[in-house]
């Protein structure tokens, strides 16, 4: 074991030193390549239930009694019953994953098998947003979205937004810190000048804010809040200034908006609240196509924490979502990418759909699923390879098995040599936000985590 | 937005006094002294020990109310930001979020401009009909003294740290009196300034 990690220990002594001679090379070039990518992580809030979603399990040959997993899908609404098992290429789904979203499955890999160590929504939340497990119930670094905005630079007019997701800023440039609003309402609020305060006022009282910070705000800024509050005050100027507004107006009634309206399918029933997951995904979308953002987080459904009225709730909320990111998705392959090349925007868009966790196998006496251990999640983008299944949940009972990295095999039990190696490794939120960061040519090495090498193209 | 914050001005207003010519009183709001516990005898220094006590922190939802109600004289629990503008603040809703969020995002210094923007133009509208004692921009004869009883409502800032922003503030002043035409909206300016300044937000 021993001489092993001494290894790779002089291995991974090698490639820094190698590094040093590459690194004014290599990664500037892949840097500016990962500078006209976008990356979108699409939330399912609450804890998804995976046998419904990405990990489902075979009826005919899946039984509570022999593999302590209950399907329970004889009790579910009369069109996810007649759905049942869904397959596109290798991969299979639950009832719940919409039809419009198993038209774009080819354009994505699975990870099955994520072990997510916690039961607790935050927790779980928080380890999936910044690929660092929580102290407590803080989280530890910045979110992902912000980790990248910091790598890539200052490009957009808001380089990270956060619609409806928690985000996290430790150590990361101002411009990285998430515009982080819970609905359309907040973000137009943001975008918009208050009409209310006279011009003239307003000119005086920006008088104020460019002058040099009093002493007394100098002495508030010992851990840097006082100048982070500046700054955020002159950053939402500047939102003001570049009059992006109109961009998520949704009262427009132009051609373009009809029809973005019709693809998310907003106007009817709650669709058109502020926060509903139709308008949620088209905010996404617009701040995406429209380069006001290069990373969005997303929040694309919520109420899923089901653990009663399972068999009304899980379903339509997480079919929801799917279609929700289904329309983002096609409005994305449908925007032809203005960096030229005949692409469209989604083949330069890195995407990660998660849950904070997965729900157990079995029910409880409500006939809900409380917290799961075990997780999966949806990954796109280019560097990665499409149309994979990696890693594997148990057949009985459902939990996570460890994965082989780079063949992204599921091993059931894998020996001391390849646990020792590092090639056979229990997979967390952290390796699947690896292989995104390296799969764009950005930086991992603040997860001090592997990526999953079989999905990187 | 100014439909979702509740400040009864117009209450406050219709109890009020026509305004009088006299001279008001130059009482100021009392700071808060900061009691500091004396320490044992032969304990060193503590500029010494170079122990550092938590950092400064922004004003939670809650303290965000309770203070305007202090700056603007209105009655206690009179002030109420409306939940959903409360979540987007930082309030936790003890279902999804179970801390509050004290970033000084830059959404929430869009709010605190247009909430100074509310909060700064309902006083000013309702500072002529307010008695004298009760009003926050035209307290005192001068606009110096005014505007330092404008900043020590908002800061605590008083004595000789305060003439530094006073001279500040009277800058603002100017040029809202310039911009927007009257006396009232100098004064709704260096209000508006004081509100979306980290010397209010962090304490």
């Amino acid at each position: 074991m021993m001489s092993s990690n001494r290894r790779r220990f002089l291995s991974a002594a090698a490639l820094s030193a190698g590094s040093l001679f590459l690194g004014n090379v290599f990664p500037r070039r892949a840097l500016a390549q990962a500078q006209k990518r976008r990356f979108l992580f699409a939330y399912f809030d609450g804890g998804w239930d995976q046998l419904l979603g990405l990990d489902p399990r075979d009826p005919a040959t899946t039984t509570a009694a022999a593999n302590q997993i209950d399907l329970g899908w004889d009790q579910l609404p009369g069109v996810y019953q007649a759905r049942g098992l869904q397959r596109a290429g290798n991969h299979t789904f639950g009832p719940a994953f919409s039809p419009d979203m198993l038209a774009h499955a080819a354009d994505f890999s699975v990870i099955h098998g994520i072990g997510m160590d916690t039961a607790s929504h935050e927790v779980g939340r928080r380890y999936f947003i910044t690929g660092r497990f929580p102290r407590g119930l803080q989280a530890v670094g910045s979110s992902t979205p912000a980790e990248i905005a910091a790598q890539l630079g200052d490009l957009s007019p808001i380089p990270h937004v956060s619609a409806g997701v928690e985000s996290f800023a430790d150590g990361v440039p101002n411009f990285a810190t998430a515009l982080t609003v819970n609905s359309i309402a907040d973000l137009l609020v943001a975008l918009t000048p208050f009409t209310e305060i006279d011009p003239g006022v307003v000119r005086a009282v920006q008088l104020y804010q460019d002058e040099t910070p009093g002493c007394v705000s100098r002495k508030l800024d010992r851990d840097g809040l006082a100048s982070t509050l500046l700054a955020n005050q002159q950053r939402a100027r500047s939102y003001l200034e570049q009059q992006l507004g109109e961009i998520f107006n949704l009262q427009r009634t132009d051609a373009e908006m009809n029809g973005l309206r019709a693809l998310y399918n907003i106007g009817g029933g709650d669709t058109a609240l502020p926060n509903s997951p139709e308008v949620m995904a088209f905010v996404a979308a617009q701040a995406l196509k429209k380069e006001v953002s290069q990373c969005v987080s997303v929040r694309v459904t919520d109420g899923l924490d089901t653990h009663s009225n399972w068999a009304d709730d899980q379903a339509p909320r997480q079919e929801r979502g799917w279609r929700a990111l289904a329309s983002l998705v096609s409005d994305l392959k449908a925007t032809p990418e203005p960096n030229g090349g005949g692409q469209s925007m989604f083949d330069n868009t890195t995407i990660m759909v998660f849950s904070e966790f997965g729900r157990t196998p079995l029910f409880n006496n409500l006939r809900g699923r409380d917290h799961f251990l075990g997780n999966s999640c949806l990954v796109a983008g280019p560097g990665l390879k499409r149309g994979l299944t990696v890693g594997k949940s148990a057949d009985i009972g459902q939990m996570p098995l460890t994965m082989e990295l780079a063949t992204g095999r599921g091993v059931g039990q894998p020996s001391a040599e390849e646990i020792s190696s590092g090639r056979v490794v229990n997979v967390s939120p952290k390796h699947v936000i690896a292989t995104l960061l390296r799969a764009n040519g950005l930086d991992p090495s603040y997860l001090r985590s592997d990526p999953i090498g079989a999905l990187l193209a | 937005m100014r439909s979702v914050v509740i400040v009864p001005l117009v209450l406050l207003v219709a109890c009020g006094e026509e305004a009088t010519p006299v001279d008001p009183p130059r009482a100021r709001p009392p700071v808060t002294e900061v009691m500091v516990p004396d320490l044992p005898v032969d304990h060193p220094s503590m500029g010494d020990l170079s122990i550092l006590s938590r950092g400064p922190r922004r004003l939670s939802v809650d303290q965000l109310e309770r203070s305007i109600e202090q700056i603007g004289n209105l009655g206690p629990g009179t002030v109420k930001i409306p939940e959903n503008l409360a979540l987007t603040l930082g309030r936790p809703d003890y279902v999804k979020v179970t801390e509050e969020s004290l970033s000084p995002s830059p959404l929430f210094m869009k709010f605190m401009m247009d909430l100074g923007g509310i909060i700064c133009g309902q006083l000013r509208d309702a500072e002529p009909l307010r008695a004298v004692d009760q009003r926050v921009f035209l307290r005192y004869t001068s606009k110096e003294e005014n505007l330092a009883n404008l900043l020590v409502r908002f800061t605590g800032i008083d004595g000789e740290a305060a003439a530094p922003y006073v001279a500040r503030l009277s800058r603002v002043y100017e040029a809202g009196v310039t911009g927007g035409g009257t006396e009232l909206a100098g004064y709704e300016a260096a209000c508006i300034a004081l509100f979306t300044s980290p010397e209010f937000l962090l304490y």
